[in-house]
């Protein structure tokens, strides 16, 4: 089986790729469209583990700086010869010559292979659009930043995510107070009631995100949180077609524990909502059991942008499922000053003729 | 011979001397034959120091102040201090004594106000009647208390007493020809809360700014419906009761047909 699979258009002989639009795969040369399960056959080989049998060279001739050679690797283009250099987690990208769209194949052998992908849904276009909808109403960005900011590169990644289901077992001990007033004469009064709340009982979470890929921020991935799995199909090597893709470095057993933490915390609060008629609630001591949990693997699509300003690069993403951009921004210590000084002396204006006018009357 | 005898004769001396019972004046054990042993017998003009708080120029100074703002106003300024009230309550003696006697009547057209001083059980309390009652009502009253309470505690009655004065005339006569307007503290005042109102809008746009922030919960994939309570338990630990003390004040009020009203207000010192 070729380590690089280029997807043929069955009637143009044209590189096909995976289309928003249509959630199918089409061919930009003669416009056939197909399901994407037609093009199930190619997949088979990855059932079987074993050897991952890539035909990968170790790099000659150019001279590497020390470190950058590790964990590169290059790849041959079917269509026409060009190297391709890419990660050793690579799993899909685009011949940088001639521009076909490839997929490693060797990176889904076995156990390598994903449970789950959730097509791309928003286009790279939106993803365009929703960066300069980003910067509206943002009062104290920059104004050069808007005009000024070059994209680098806009590239659409499906990201490594291990999903964890669980089925918890909660015990949770809560401290809670209740307060009563009174007065009489000489003093007021404030007696505060403690007490320990108990909840027992179990909770679920399905498809807990982390992500897999040690080169992505993790706040990052977070932030484009949450993804609708209901959306999500089994996994084909074609939906990779057009877009770039990694396969993950970070395995399941090192993510569980921030899985664990979030469950947590949330285990925490649905229980406290069941702690009520008091003046203040906080938990005391948590344990969790996990009582069946299972772990799945599954390709998430995010839009990357990177761009750059005044010699600092500015990352944002879009969750390729729901559109929802996220990315911090720069902010503008002149403006800020101006906003502060200006809305102190406008509100300290209306407050003094608000207290001209009490005397007035 | 003659030194033993005067020591021995000193010696039955002071033996002689300490075995004399002394009568410790308290104010608490002086008591009154009957009501009119607490009240002056004619009307004492605007200042009476019946507990001797006062040095004769202090007297007479603030006798002068009481009568030259009087005459300005129409209404008696007066100061009454007495070592007891019987079994007056203060603000109960205030009242009889602004009645017995001439007080905001005749000339004294608008009224008056009227501080009294009981070293019994230091209260210190005022009355304001007719006009100047409309004027300095309960809640000046307890404005003109805050402002010379520390001063009596201190035993500064003087200072106290002046102070009087110029917050009872401040009144009156802002009631007459209008407040000033204090630029001051207004100025502070819109100073900072046009900063705060200033901060915590320019935080809100500077917050949206940043949009990457960690998710440390994970309720968007709890499974709707699967939270099952299998035991809740509440019991109670233990109670705590804390307390503030408050300034103890009484007030009354009422305002009489025909214009103006009474208002009498008093504390401890």
């Amino acid at each position: 089986m070729a380590a690089l699979q280029e997807y043929k258009c069955p009637c143009c002989d044209g590189a096909i790729s995976f289309d928003i639009e249509s959630q199918r795969m089409k061919c930009p040369y003669c416009g056939t469209e197909f399901d994407v399960e037609t093009l199930k056959a190619y997949d088979e080989e990855l059932k079987k583990a074993g050897q991952n049998n890539v035909s990968w060279n170790s790099l000659s001739g150019a001279e590497w700086y020390p470190g950058e050679e590790d964990g590169l690797r290059i790849y041959l283009c079917n269509t026409c010869g060009g190297e391709i250099v890419a990660d050793e987690n690579t799993a899909a990208t685009s011949c940088p010559f001639c521009g076909n769209p490839v997929v490693m194949m060797g990176q889904f052998r076995g156990d390598l292979k994903p449970d789950y992908v959730i097509p791309f849904k928003v286009s790279k276009e939106a993803a365009v659009e929703a960066l300069k909808k980003h910067y509206i109403g943002k009062k104290l960005l920059p104004k050069a930043f808007k005009d000024q900011n070059h994209i680098d590169e806009v590239k659409g990644l499906y990201v490594p995510f291990w999903l964890f289901d669980s089925d918890l077992d909660a015990h949770i001990q809560y401290k809670a107070t209740k307060l009563r007033h009174w007065r009489d004469s000489s003093y007021r009064y404030t007696e505060t009631s403690y007490f320990s709340a108990v909840r027992e009982g179990s909770v679920d979470f399905r498809k807990v995100p982390v992500d897999g890929s040690s080169k992505i921020p993790d706040e990052l991935m977070e932030s484009i949180e949450p993804y609708d799995f209901s959306e999500a199909v089994d996994f084909q090597t074609a939906y990779l077609s057009g877009y770039f893709a990694d396969k993950y470095d970070i395995g399941h057993d090192n993510c569980i524990a921030r899985a664990n933490e979030r469950t947590k915390k949330s285990a925490e609060e649905a229980f406290a909502s069941t702690v009520t008629g008091y003046a203040s609630v906080s938990a005391e001591n948590t344990s969790i059991n996990l009582l069946k949990g299972s772990t799945k693997y599954a390709l998430y699509p995010v839009w990357f942008l990177n761009t750059t300003w005044n010699g600092t690069q500015y990352s944002f993403a879009m969750n390729g499922q729901t559109g929802k951009f996220v990315g911090d921004l720069p902010l503008d210590k002149g403006a800020y000053t101006k906003w502060l000084l200006g809305i102190a002396a406008a509100a300290g204006i209306v407050v003094f003729a608000i207290q001209y006018l009490f005397w007035m009357l | 011979m003659k030194k033993r005898l005067i020591s021995v004769f000193l010696a039955l001396f002071f033996v002689f001397c300490f075995s004399l019972p002394f009568f410790a004046d308290e104010y608490g054990d002086y008591q009154a034959a009957d009501d009119s042993d607490l009240f002056p017998s004619s009307y004492p003009g605007r200042l009476y120091d019946g507990a001797d708080l006062l040095t004769s120029s202090e007297e007479s100074s603030i006798l002068a102040k009481l009568n030259e703002v009087s005459e300005q106003y129409k209404a008696d300024f007066a100061i009454v201090t007495v070592n007891t009230v019987g079994s007056y309550s203060a603000n109960a003696f205030i009242e009889e004594f602004f009645d017995r006697f001439p007080y905001g009547s005749g000339d004294m057209e608008n009224g008056g106000v009227m501080l009294l001083i009981s070293m019994q059980d230091r209260d210190c309390c005022i009355i304001s009647d007719g006009t100047v009652g409309d004027t300095i009502g309960d809640y000046e009253i307890d404005v003109i208390l805050d402002y010379i309470v520390s001063d009596l505690s201190a035993g500064y009655y003087s200072s106290a007493f002046d102070k009087f004065i110029s917050k009872s005339e401040y009144y009156v006569n802002g009631a007459l020809n209008g407040f000033p307007f204090n630029f001051a503290p207004a100025i502070v005042i819109s100073v900072i809360i046009g900063f705060i109102v200033s901060l915590i809008s320019v935080s809100s746009m500077k917050r949206k700014l940043k949009t990457v922030n960690p998710v440390n919960e994970a309720n968007n994939y709890l499974r709707d419906g699967s939270l099952i309570l299998s035991r809740a338990n509440d019991m109670f630990l233990y109670a705590t009761v804390s307390r503030t003390a408050r300034s103890s004040s009484s007030s009354s009020s009422r305002s009489r047909s025909g214009g103006g009203s009474r208002h009498v207000g008093g504390r401890k010192f």
